[in-house]
């Protein structure tokens, strides 16, 4: 008698056979019609012109649009970041004096 | 090549409403489905899993994109649905562990003893070893049955059972390596 692990090693080869050699059952010659008849009774599916889908396909490039749009806008502002922080800032001591 | 072609063509047509262009991948790809499903679920379920992944592969067909292979594609389709149907079978506790008898026993006894090759491929192709298997198999779960199946018994590579199934290469193999031991602690305990 051999170790488990030869038993083992061994399983796997026989069972690789085993597994391959799993009969296959003869299907029916009206299969493929009665598959197309269950077909035939499910409504076509949606091809790429339908408005859901287009909505989710175009959906990353439109997010990535609204990034850079955003970015460039940034860019085109006429006030530099520290004003734009000062305006804020003052803003809110503004409301702060006016009880708010 | 040409199949790619037709398939592309045969796809376009369906999702221009043309259902009968579906008959053409039904006719071209039948044989391939089958032989995947006939690996994977019992033989009396083997015609209504077919249809199931035809059925499948219709519904999702506006899925499929243009550089990918069709055959590629259904194949991922019939191996899924396979994982469904004993997702579901488990599920409903419908996977029947039946014992093993004497002549199971003694089959593996002579595994354990013989030598030559020839022998084991006699010893494989024996009703025995489908049912040593099947045994093996009904005590395992849905995901670690499709595993072996697949990366153990049909020697896949794991990147293949990953994209078949849709999980991660590295949920592939760590189950793999479990589900391997776990068949094997399982034969062991049987025959000690």
């Amino acid at each position: 008698m051999k170790p488990k692990e030869a038993l083992i090693d061994r399983l796997d080869g026989v069972f690789r056979q085993a597994h391959a050699s799993r009969p296959a059952p003869p299907l029916d010659s009206r299969w493929p019609e009665a598959v197309m008849q269950m077909i035939r009774g499910i409504p076509v599916p949606e091809g790429w012109w339908s408005f859901s889908l287009l909505v989710w396909r175009l959906a990353p490039a439109t997010g990535a649009l609204a990034l850079v749009t955003l970015v460039v806008l940034s860019q085109l502002l006429p006030f530099p970041d520290v004003e734009l922080f000062r305006l804020w800032d003052n803003e809110i001591q503004l409301l702060s004096l006016a009880g708010f | 090549m040409a199949d790619a072609g037709a398939d592309r063509n045969d796809v376009d047509k369906v999702l221009a409403g043309d259902v009968n262009a579906f008959a053409d991948l039904l006719r071209r790809h039948q044989d391939h489905v089958t032989g995947i499903v006939r690996r994977h679920v019992p033989p009396d379920r083997v015609a209504e899993t077919a249809q199931d992944v035809f059925v499948r592969a219709y519904r999702s067909l506006s899925n499929f994109r243009e550089g990918d292979r069709f055959r590629q594609w259904l194949s991922a389709i019939a191996v899924r649905t396979c994982y469904d149907f004993w997702r579901r079978r488990y599920r409903r506790r419908e996977v029947a562990v039946s014992q093993l008898s004497e002549a199971h026993r003694a089959w593996l006894e002579r595994v354990h003893a013989t030598d030559a090759d020839e022998t084991w491929q006699t010893l494989g192709n024996r009703a025995e070893a489908r049912e040593v298997l099947d045994w093996t198999l009904a005590q395992l779960s849905a995901e670690d049955r499709m595993v072996i199946e697949l990366v153990h018994l049909e020697e896949r590579s794991v990147q293949e059972a990953a994209k078949l199934l849709g999980w991660s290469v590295a949920n592939v193999k760590v189950r793999a390596f479990r589900a391997r031991r776990k068949m094997h602690s399982l034969i062991e305990k049987r025959l000690s």
